[in-house]
């Protein structure tokens, strides 16, 4: 065996793996190679230190578990929020601007005849959702677009839209609609604090309260009018909420009872509450 | 499988679906093991705590990765590992504590087990430990992390190339290296570390 390969052999001769044949080499070479015997003596030296380093009992710190468990928390509620803002980050990417006063940036309208033929185009702010169509009742809808949300807004009848603010009567925009013509609006938002919207038909009885989410202050438990509720579910949520219902002024309280937006306790009954792939809708 | 392995597949598998308290009965039984071997690697209390946090995270994470083939407490290993490894390469400048750093009463970090009645052979003993655990800091850290394993943790070289994801073949020539650069970094103190 030659010197330098008999490093080669240290662990399997300390361990005692290694084969008769190179042992009995390996023990010639330890007796005859003095710097060899030093190697290996070292070697083996410091491996019987780090073996009885394993007789050392090293104790972990009292808030250990707590600190795993709070760092295990926190990725769990981490992974949560990766799946909501997935669904909504594009939402607060459209939604949110710098101006102090609400408003629905007007965009292009088209007006479609009921031939099908376009008509000239009108300025027009009004944003809704998707109801139950009535021989009277327009159809409004929310159309989700990558950075350009828009409303559809669809009548049976010649009527007018009216979009007003909530809380109050502030008009927002009026605009008229003909019997089975299509309003398409793209919106923004660039209040801050949020918006409550209302969307209303004004000789039909459609209606819908569309809820901005904003910054402002949000609390786990409250009491008000289905209008301040949606803002508050809107805000947490930061998203988009609709309020399927004929009058957002009834009153209610809420508690919210966990991370998400079906988790919510209503003193007003019934009030469903169902997550849709681009917004929350609220029915009463 | 071991009564241990089934414990830990059905704790598993409620975590799997939400059952934090699964969770937390799987991190009540590894994490005092856990903590020593990560203590072991790094020297240093609040490192070792964060890298058992980091490990359970990524656990938690990855919990529907786990196949059950091989012990959950293995598979614990490398991921505790791969965390010590990570944090290593981010550390810039930073100084592991030693053995030789005292709390208020002068004791050292770790409790030691004295059994020897001979003050000097006390003292030669903790002398020869503290230039291992010096020499054990100046190896790159995998090789560390091997020796701990095998010496400390008593790991045998199957559970250790299962934990590492590597043949026996690779895992027995590379423990080999790493005995050898410890032995090299603990040559200047070779008086100490001579069995004769």
């Amino acid at each position: 065996m030659k010197p330098d390969k008999a490093t080669d052999y240290f662990s399997a001769y300390y361990e005692g793996t290694l084969p008769l044949g190179l042992k009995s080499q390996f023990e010639t070479l330890l007796s005859t190679n003095p710097s060899v015997a030093d190697q290996y003596a070292t070697f083996a030296a410091a491996l019987l230190e780090l073996d009885e380093a394993r007789n050392i009992e090293i104790e972990p710190p009292a808030d250990l578990h707590e600190r795993i468990m709070r760092r295990v928390d926190r990725a769990a509620y981490e992974q949560k929020e990766q799946v909501r803002k997935g669904f909504f980050g594009q939402w607060r990417l459209a939604l949110f601007g710098g101006a102090a006063a609400i408003a629905i940036v007007a965009g292009v309208v088209t007006l479609t005849r009921p031939d099908g033929k376009s008509d000239s185009t009108y300025e027009a702010n009004t944003l809704g959702l998707s109801v139950p169509v009535r021989q009277t009742e327009a159809r409004m809808e929310f159309l989700p677009r990558d950075g350009a949300p828009m409303v559809q807004v669809q009548s049976p009848v010649d009527d007018v839209i009216r979009v007003t603010v909530y809380p109050g009567n502030t008009v927002l925009a009026e605009q008229k609609i003909s019997a089975r013509g299509t309003l398409n609006f793209p919106i923004t938002n660039s209040n801050p604090e949020g918006a409550v919207i209302g969307v209303r038909q004004l000789q039909g009885a459609a209606s819908l309260w569309v809820a901005l989410p904003g910054t402002g202050k949000v609390t786990l438990e409250g009491n008000g009018t289905l209008g301040e509720f949606i803002q508050h579910l809107a805000n947490r949520q930061k998203s988009i909420v609709v309020l399927e219902s004929k009058n957002p002024e009834e009153g209610l309280t809420w508690k919210f009872t966990g991370e998400a937006a079906t988790a919510v306790e209503t003193s007003l009954d019934p009030v469903a509450v169902e997550v849709k792939s681009t917004y929350i809708r609220v029915r009463h | 499988m071991s009564d241990t392995n089934q414990d830990d597949l059905l704790l598993i598998e409620r975590a799997r679906t939400g059952d934090r308290a699964a969770f937390d009965d799987l991190v009540v039984k590894y994490e005092r093991r856990a903590y020593q071997y990560a203590y072991r690697l790094t020297s240093n209390g609040d490192e070792a705590s964060d890298i058992v946090a980091d490990a359970f995270v990524r656990v938690y994470n990855a919990l529907n990765n786990f196949k059950g083939q091989s012990a959950f407490g293995t598979w614990l290993y490398r991921i505790i590992t791969n965390c010590y490894l990570d944090a290593r390469k981010k550390m810039r400048n930073k100084a592991a504590v030693s053995l030789d750093a005292t709390g208020p009463d002068g004791e050292g970090e770790r409790q030691i087990e004295d059994e020897s009645a001979d003050t000097a052979g006390e003292v030669e003993r903790h002398e020869r430990e503290r230039l291992v655990q010096v020499a054990l800091r100046k190896i790159p850290d995998y090789q560390r992390s091997m020796l701990i394993m095998y010496h400390v943790e008593n790991m045998s070289y199957e559970e250790i190339a299962e934990a590492l994801d590597l043949p026996i073949g690779t895992v027995k020539s590379r423990m080999n290296r790493a005995r050898l650069s410890l032995r090299d970094q603990l040559s200047k103190d070779s008086e100490l570390f001579s069995l004769g």
